[in-house]
């Protein structure tokens, strides 16, 4: 079976809700849709306070440069555009909406799939279509590569603990997903698609085979296989050149939520501002999957899944390994998030760090092959040089250093801390 | 609402602690213990006993100095004093006065471990260096050791002037034990924790098995020394058995040498740190003809920081930086 070098068995716990179908959320009565929820500028609103608004209308749109269209969640009016702290602890803008009785939704005008490359990408740059595995890059920006490019991945790998919604958009919209990718494999102009799915789904994995043109991959079952530089070199043994991008490598890779949301944008002329996301963990009364509008407050979504209980220890936006964990339920959804987690004091480690012994774990793991106990000694000591020597830029931040460590060092935290102020250094 | 907590990624950690790492290694180590003391008797006991006490009760100690509360002390209790001070006793003539074990565990945690900045921070294995402060203070006392031999509970110690090693080395003396009794320690005379090699393989092979050192490293040190010490003596592979059978080599290669705190992290460096430390030993006991284990990790243990520092792991996706010639 592929894989890459390095990495960790990190128990799943995804049979918490694999086997669960989606569910559409409610509508509730308020949205906060965050007028950045990508990576680049934050869009431009184009409503003000006491505007009218239909579901799927454009209510922000892309800055110039790097950055992505939103549209409203809901039908409703503009309440005003509001300072919120986002999921990381930061003030950002907010369009605040309120719902009203009746539902009214705007969509665009549906493409046939013969559509050309080029209105293929300008329709998931009008759709605001951002990068669904976490990162949230302007998909119709990757799209337009740089660098010649012959080779499309998609990322059903999934490798976050607790995650299921990539896994049930794969099975319950198999279809919907490889028209998606074709359109992206169109757009891009490539004639490979491979897609790369871990082991531990094997539902998916059968829903995604047969396709023509389609290349399914099954990959072993660990983690970050679902990073896209180790996707890469385990479906095509092809190595990212450190601070280059997949391009570079002749590759694009995109998520299997991002494959979806292409073909809806272009089949059905929906914008995005509903996407799917695992509620789980065993702080959850009722974990499911649910598809979710962009900009619902955590706390009805909690609401929705039975509230959390009262060992509940720790709250997270995402995964385990890579989610931000959060102190308050008042945080918006934003399009890139994928799940919920409440932990409790059994599976969230809440140990203190202690000093570190050399064990060399980190070393052995680290999928990128870095130095990762060095980063966190030098970056202890305010040595951000040495710091950058055993490899803390070229980290992405996993976290799988941090998870085998005994001592229970913060590593990652120290990556990002000597990340920040070698920029700003610079 | 109840409160949260508030913490960098990753969320979810690895069972392994360093204080189950530490119990792990005591466990390994019990062994051969038990069978230091069927073949010399309780003395052997009182003097682990003597030896752990002291490395606890100096951590405990020193700790309440630097005021911090007892509970912390307790919470934070990692149990490396104790395997500290079992590798300490172990290092011991079984029939040793009271005083050198308490004085060598004393210095091994007091000077060698907390005075620099506690677990993790030493630059020595505290262990060896509390047997080569106890072997230089007492060096008399420390070599001479009594021979194993099962039954000898009442306390009657065969005395034996020549060690199978010093043998080795010296054709004045004669060695009359074999190969086997190496291995088990049977008749040996030497320190407590290093007679019996298989009790000694038994505790390594455990540590391999639950992950907590890798099978290589020990391997790579004894097969170096053994070879070498062949290469050493015009390539007659009758001393290969013996050398790496004889002394404290086992105890020294799978407890001391595999130290986390003292080795280096990356593969490439383990390698070159343990083919060298097995060179220097088959080496220096050539010269020196007795044993040299202790000194030699001790040694090799101050060119771990420099090994770390030149064997740099390159990132995944590295590019040689191309170079630029420069127009004249």
């Amino acid at each position: 079976m592929k894989t890459f070098k390095g990495g960790v068995h990190v128990p799943d716990n995804k049979h918490l809700t694999e086997a669960l179908a989606i569910e559409q959320m409610p509508i509730v009565p308020e949205y906060y849709v965050a007028l950045s929820q990508h990576i680049g500028a934050p869009a431009q609103p184009v409503v003000k306070a006491g505007d009218k608004v239909n579901e799927g209308q454009l209510i922000a749109e892309a800055a110039k440069g790097l950055s992505a269209n939103i549209h409203s969640p809901v039908c409703g009016e503009v309440v005003g555009i509001v300072s919120r702290k986002n999921a990381q602890g930061v003030l950002k803008e907010y369009i605040h909406l309120k719902t009203s009785a009746e539902q009214k939704s705007v969509s665009m005008k549906p493409l046939s799939e013969q559509c050309t490359a080029q209105e293929i990408v300008s329709r998931i740059a009008e759709a605001g279509i951002v990068g669904l595995g976490g990162a949230g890059f302007p998909t119709a920006v990757k799209l337009q590569p740089s660098e010649p490019v012959d080779t499309l991945i998609i990322n059903g790998a999934e490798c976050e603990p607790y995650l299921n919604s990539d896994n049930r958009l794969m099975i319950e919209r198999s279809e919907e997903v490889v028209r998606g990718i074709r359109l992206i494999a169109k757009a891009l102009g490539v004639q490979r698609i491979v897609v790369g799915i871990e082991a531990n789904k094997p539902e998916a994995i059968a829903r995604m085979s047969g396709h023509e043109g389609v290349e399914v991959v099954t990959l072993k079952k660990k983690y970050p296989q679902g990073a896209e530089k180790m996707l890469i070199w385990a479906t095509v043994k092809r190595k990212v050149p450190c601070g280059q991008l997949p391009m570079n490598a002749g590759v694009v890779v995109d998520n299997i939520a991002t494959a979806y949301a292409v073909y809806n944008a272009v089949v059905n002329g929906v914008a995005l501002y509903k996407k799917v996301m695992t509620v789980s963990g065993r702080g959850i009364a009722t974990p499911k999957n649910i598809e979710v509008r962009v900009g619902t407050p955590l706390s009805a979504i909690v609401e929705y899944c039975g509230g959390l209980s009262q060992d509940t220890v720790k709250m997270i936006m995402g995964g385990p390994m890579m989610g931000v964990a959060i102190d308050n339920l008042d945080i918006a959804l934003t399009k890139p998030d994928g799940g919920f987690l409440a932990l409790t004091n059994k599976e969230a480690d809440t140990l203190l760090p202690v000093n570190c012994i050399k064990c060399g774990r980190c070393v052995d793991h680290c999928p990128m092959s870095l130095m990762p106990l060095y980063i966190d000694f030098y970056t202890s000591v305010g040595d951000y040089q040495n710091a950058v020597k055993y490899g803390a830029l070229n980290c992405m931040e996993c976290g799988v250093c941090a998870y085998v460590c005994p001592s229970r060092r913060p590593i990652v935290q120290s990556v990002r801390l000597a990340k920040f102020k070698i920029k700003e250094k610079k | 609402m109840a409160k949260f907590v508030y913490s960098s990624s990753p969320h979810v950690k690895t069972p392994l602690t360093t204080r189950r790492i530490m119990i792990e290694v005591a466990i390994a180590l019990l062994p051969a213990c038990i069978v230091g003391i069927v073949y010399f008797g309780l003395v052997a006991l009182l003097t682990l006993a003597i030896a752990t006490l002291a490395a606890v009760l100096s951590e405990v100690v020193y700790r309440l100095c630097q005021k911090v509360p007892f509970k912390t002390i307790l919470k934070e209790f990692d149990f490396t004093s104790v395997v500290t001070g079992l590798l300490v006793g172990m290092n011991m003539p079984a029939n040793i006065a009271w005083y050198v074990p308490l004085l060598a565990s004393i210095f091994a945690i007091v000077i060698v471990k907390m005075v620099f900045g506690g677990t993790g921070r030493n630059i020595v294995n505290p262990a060896i260096a509390g047997r080569v402060f106890a072997i230089i203070s007492f060096a008399g006392l420390m070599t001479t050791y009594p021979s194993a031999n099962v039954g000898s509970l009442s306390g009657g110690f065969i005395s034996s002037g020549a060690t199978p090693l010093g043998a080795l080395y010296n054709p004045d003396l004669t060695n009359t034990l074999t190969n086997l009794d190496l291995f088990l320690g049977v008749g040996v005379p030497g320190v407590i924790g290093e007679t019996c090699k298989a009790a000694l393989l038994l505790g390594g092979i455990y540590l391999c098995a639950r992950g907590i050192i890798n099978f290589r490293w020990p391997i790579v040190y004894i097969a170096v020394t053994g070879l070498f010490t062949v290469a050493l003596n015009g390539f007659d592979f009758n001393y290969f058995l013996p050398s790496i059978l004889s002394g404290g080599l086992f105890l020294g290669a799978i407890f001391m040498a595999t130290d986390y705190v003292t080795s280096p992290t990356t593969k490439l460096g383990n390698y070159i740190y343990f083919v060298l430390l097995g060179l220097l030993t088959a080496g220096m006991r050539q010269i020196k003809g007795t044993e040299m284990v202790s000194y030699c990790i001790l040694f090799m243990n101050l060119f771990v920081p420099l090994i770390d520092k030149y064997i740099v792991k390159r990132p995944f996706g590295y590019q040689k930086p191309v170079k630029v010639k420069e127009d004249k």
